[in-house]
């Protein structure tokens, strides 16, 4: 049974719905490299290797946490408010025009904006500009909002219920699951109606959350999201903060990552949801006798619907490979704590190296959805005209068409070899810092890395066999 | 094992993408062993231990 993602639809209905110029070039197209696909995941092991040996000899003391950042500037409260009123604005457009528009997902503006504009061009946005999520989310303007208009009323709000400290960022965490499951593997993600009742759900869950426990706590916890943007804008260079943007050195960010209960959780789910992506458009899980194949027999075979049994295998592989990455990163955590004495607890080391799989979230992304964000972001040109696909031409642009020659099958190749290699090196980086931190013996620390280089090598590999499945 | 190695040009190429991370981990776990080997030697010989 062959599904794809819906990145991975939406880009070939897109094509089906331009095929001249599909079929010539871009999506479709195969990479016509001088070196096998595999041959790749050796140089970029070798790669890593040298890093780490690079960064034992001539990175002797941890540096980042030193780091200062300059102040550029400060921003006005008008630019907070209209970037607020936009997230509304924009979020009730998704709403309005899932409900209200046409069915077919590709001329309707919501798939795309929740899917390719969203959850790709965001975290884009995010590690170049810094947290743009913070200030265009709905939901802190609506709560930046009602706070307002209550204490203008009089007597401000009610004090909120203590937010319990054990919970963290899990919701955070449940709610990228359950993104990414609607993403990979509900059938309804298809029905632009369907995605707009699941923001509604969204909409409710964060606005009884934010009652409930105060809007700047809920957020900053439970959307998963804002999390998950919020943790990409720890790599930009710009740092806002309190309405005031600094200029900081590259990587320093990411050591502001909380170290709370659920923070491991998120990134590993970030990164198993995005390998899984890759992993279902291989030959190993969509094959004749694959994967998905046996897990949907095996559940059809329990009396379930056909539907539902592909669901539910599709599930499982899901929840597979966030157990995979977690349980990688669980096992780099483990052997550090096993290289001296004194160690912190597992969970508490395992949370204090969190920050270094920010990066190789990031890689991911890119690497997964590069050519998905330049391809089917330019149809956001004719859906911004025409978001509800019922023929109008707001800004004169409906007629704009998707330029499919912008990137050739071999420089998107490279792109994502270059962001997974450079992610991983980065990740490197980060770890060989916080263990010169948390080791005061060098050697030790030194050592200690031993067991991150392995899995930050298997994260390259697993990344690059994923890709080399789905582009084969 | 016959069904295994019917399908072998399914998989063989998992195996080249899993190479390089048994070779490190190979190359990894002998140099710790190593390394563990020169600190038990320098902690029974203190006055050849480097300063």
């Amino acid at each position: 049974m062959m599904r794809l993602s819906t990145p991975g639809l939406l880009a070939a209905l897109t094509a089906l719905a331009v095929p001249a110029t599909a079929s010539a070039h871009g999506i479709g197209q195969r990479a016509d490299l001088p070196i096998p696909l595999w041959l790749f995941a050796w140089a970029a092991a070798f790669v890593l290797v040298a890093s780490f040996v690079a960064l034992s000899v001539l990175w002797p003391k941890p540096v980042l946490a030193g780091a200062r950042s300059r102040l550029l500037g400060r921003v006005p409260l008008v630019l907070e408010v209209l970037a607020g009123a936009l997230g509304i604005f924009a979020f009730a457009l998704i709403v309005y025009a899932g409900l209200a528009g046409s069915q077919t997902a590709t001329a309707n503006i919501a798939p795309t904006a929740i899917f390719v504009l969203v959850w790709v061009g965001i975290p884009f946005a995010s590690v170049l500009f810094g947290d743009v999520f913070a200030v265009l989310s709905p939901w802190r303007a609506v709560g930046r909002g009602v706070g307002w208009a209550a204490a203008r009323v009089g007597g401000g709000l009610p004090a909120p219920i203590n937010y319990p400290e054990r919970l963290g960022r899990w919701p955070a965490a449940l709610m990228i699951l359950a993104f990414a499951w609607i993403e990979l593997v509900w059938s309804g993600r298809e029905e632009p109606s369907s995605l707009a009742i699941v923001a509604l759900i969204y909409a409710a869950v964060m606005l009884i959350g934010m009652s409930c426990f105060g809007a700047e706590k809920w957020c900053r916890n439970a959307d998963g999201f804002g999390v998950a943007f919020s943790l990409f804008a720890l790599l930009a260079p710009l740092d806002w903060k309190d309405r005031r943007c600094s200029l900081r050195a590259p990587l320093v960010g990411a050591l502001e990552m909380p170290q709370v209960a659920g923070s491991v959780a998120v990134v590993c789910v970030l990164i198993g949801s995005t390998s899984f992506d890759g992993f279902s458009q291989g030959t190993v899980w969509t094959g004749a006798s694959g994967m998905a194949q046996q897990l949907s027999d095996l559940f059809a075979s329990l009396g379930f619907a056909s539907g539902t049994a592909v669901e539910l295998a599709y599930t499982v592989g899901l929840l597979l490979l966030v157990g995979l990455i977690s349980g990688l990163y669980g096992l780099a955590v483990v052997g550090m704590n096993r290289t001296g004495s004194g160690m912190p607890p597992t969970a508490e080391l395992g949370r204090s190296f969190a920050h270094t799989l920010i990066p190789i979230a990031l890689a991911y992304v890119v690497a997964h959805y590069f050519s998905l964000f330049v391809f089917q972001g330019q149809a956001s040109f004719f859906l911004i005209s025409d978001p509800l696909g019922n023929g109008s031409d707001i800004f004169g642009t409906s007629q704009s068409a998707i330029n499919y020659s912008l990137l050739s099958a071999n420089a998107i190749w490279y792109t994502q070899v270059a962001a997974l290699v450079i992610g991983h090196v980065a990740a490197l980086v980060l770890a060989h810092d916080q263990a010169l931190t948390t080791w005061s013996n060098p050697r030790v620390a030194i050592r200690s890395q031993y067991w991150m280089l392995l899995v930050m090598v298997a994260f390259t590999c697993l990344g690059l066999w994923f890709l080399s499945a789905a582009a084969s | 094992m016959t069904f295994t190695l019917a399908h072998v040009g399914h998989w063989y190429h998992v195996l080249l993408y899993l190479a390089p991370i048994l070779l490190i981990g190979l190359g990894l776990w002998w140099s710790s062993r190593r390394e563990a080997r020169r600190e038990r030697e320098d902690a029974a010989d203190p006055d050849q231990a480097p300063q």
